[in-house]
């Protein structure tokens, strides 16, 4: 499914002295089974965009397109729009509430009404995607369970209800390095397999780099930079706005400068390698 | 959730914000006794534009209305249960219902009383920070402390709560905000299912509660806070004559107003 965010604008605690633009005139597209990532400084919005991405916010002006249909003109387009749009928050291990993992993960699909025999099925095929065995983990309780493996149940309870789209909010946040990269190959599968759209909003572009087709990046509430992503993490503003880059592409800068100029503009470490080795080649 | 403003504090300057802590404890103490001395339509409506007044001069106005949407069901219940359950002369029927007019008065009556409680204890924190507001109530519990109060643990208590309530509501509003992303429908009619939703609402608050508790005492005892110690406060509070204006004043008016009503 192919979403859209058009010109979208929101506002805070309307009408008290606590009244805040959230976000101004947004504009966001993701097509059919891309990969966007989503930067931006702490308060610049990404959070409040996200929320109108599956209709948990109604923008003050502007819409929301899921494959070019208005999430707001029905309540079952919303619905629709809640089911389609798998919303992983940040820390979606702090809404879990089941007193197994089974129950915990069929709560998505019971609630938007599929049937008693079609969501033991369901259930299984989340857990299989996240990495949980099933016959190991469903009966088991969620509090007892080790921090990425509580987080691995909370995604597997979003992906339970189907979505076409899934938006995550910074997913690795406070994981191991094993449990960041057991969740990146989660949704790279999801991506690749599946034909999933992923929105991903991260502060750690390094992990993502390579796999995000278009990189927007959010400021005070207005889109500062957007496009593909290797030319997005070129753009100087970038550290201007104080946000991370990749290693590779601050290598690349500061080779750049020193009159190297580096060719295909590289976002990991790989990349950069293998750039770096064929121009000491060139060099001899 | 958002926009709940019961128990926040709105930074300011304003002759409110000025007053020591203590001052406005005890003139909201005496203006919130006065509340139930209060009963004439005529009384009545002083006293709201009075608080309206307060509300203005504290550079606050804007939060009037707000701060009564969660005292608002507890109000539409009082008003309700008094209009059906009261006995008395019959004023109109909703359906077979008889409604009686003593009962619709002293729903009106009680109703507006909340509405003022509300308003006038909101102000107070809407007006005071956090820190001031624990240094003046310990400072007013400090006399009790000789028969064995524990003045400042009291204090420090009821400034964690003041301090939390933002917090919990942000939290409430997160949880809620993921569950229903996964199809919960908080506002359904279904009782059964809606007991369902609450759950998933409640235990994921709760567990979330003790973990905030667990760190916020972790946080603390690596500040070095030990349970009746004796602690000196950064700023030094202190009566000015502003205070003992404003102290004068609400008791000489209060003290007319009652003369006034019962001699």
């Amino acid at each position: 499914m192919s979403i859209e965010i058009k010109n979208v604008s929101y506002v805070y605690s309307k009408g008290t002295p606590f009244a805040r633009q959230a976000i101004k005139g947004v504009n966001l597209r993701a097509a059919r089974g891309e990969w966007l990532a989503v930067m931006g400084p702490t308060g610049s919005g990404k959070s409040t965009m996200l929320q109108h991405l599956n209709g948990l916010l109604k923008p003050d002006s502007g819409e929301v397109l899921l494959d070019d249909k208005n999430i707001h003109s029905s309540a079952a387009s919303l619905r629709e729009a809640r089911q389609k749009v798998g919303l992983v928050f940040q820390y979606p291990e702090h809404q879990l509430f089941g007193a197994t993992v089974y129950e915990e993960i069929a709560y998505a699909p019971e609630n938007y009404g599929c049937s008693p025999d079609e969501i033991p099925e369901l259930v299984q095929r989340a857990m299989d995607t996240v990495g949980l065995g099933y016959d190991r983990y469903k009966s088991r309780q969620p509090y007892e369970l080790s921090g990425g493996e509580k987080r691995r149940v909370a995604l597997a309870g979003v992906l339970a209800a189907l979505p076409e789209v899934i938006v995550l909010d910074e997913p690795t946040a406070g994981l191991d390095a094993v449990g960041r990269q057991l969740l990146t190959e989660t949704i790279t599968r999801l991506n690749r397999d599946r034909g999933i759209t992923v929105i991903w909003v991260t502060h750690e572009i390094t992990e993502i780099a390579h796999l995000a087709e278009r990189l927007i990046v959010l400021n005070k509430g207005e889109v500062a930079i957007a496009g593909k992503t290797r030319e997005v993490l070129a753009n100087p503003m970038m550290s201007e706005l104080g946000l991370d880059i990749p290693p590779a592409v601050a290598i690349s800068r500061e080779l750049g400068g020193r009159g190297v100029p580096v060719r295909g503009q590289p976002v990991t470490l790989d990349e950069i390698r293998e750039e770096i080795i064929r121009l000491l080649k060139e060099k001899q | 959730m958002e926009g709940i403003v019961f128990g926040q504090y709105v930074p300011g300057s304003s002759l409110l914000h000025r007053l020591d802590p203590r001052t406005k404890i005890i003139v909201s103490a005496i203006l919130l006794w006065l509340v139930f001395v209060v009963e004439t339509p005529a009384e009545f409506t002083a006293y709201g534009l009075f608080i309206l007044f307060l509300y203005i001069i504290g550079g606050v106005a804007g939060s009037f209305l707000k701060v009564m949407k969660p005292g608002l069901f507890l109000i539409i219940i009082t008003l309700v249960l008094n209009m059906f359950f009261t006995p008395g002369e019959t004023m109109f029927s909703i359906g077979p219902v008889p409604v009686s007019r003593t009962g619709l008065e002293n729903g009106l009556i009680l109703g507006l009383k909340i509405v003022y409680l509300i308003l006038l204890s909101s102000l107070v924190t809407l007006v005071t920070s956090p820190v001031r507001m624990t240094d003046g109530l310990e400072q007013l519990m400090k006399p009790f402390k000789r028969v064995g109060l524990p003045a400042s643990e009291l204090a420090m208590m009821i400034n964690i709560a003041l301090r939390f309530i933002p917090t919990f509501w942000e939290e409430t509003d997160k949880i809620i905000k993921a569950q229903k992303s996964r199809g919960a429908d908080f506002e359904s009619w279904h009782l059964q299912k809606r007991a369902k939703y609450m759950t998933a609402l409640l235990v994921p608050l709760f567990v979330s509660s003790f973990r905030k508790a667990d760190e916020l005492a972790m946080a603390m005892e690596s500040r070095g806070y030990v349970v009746g110690m004796e602690r000196t406060s950064l700023h030094k509070l202190e009566f000015r004559p502003l205070d003992f204006l404003v102290l004068a004043l609400t008791v000489t008016i209060t003290g007319a107003f009652v003369m006034y009503k019962y001699f």
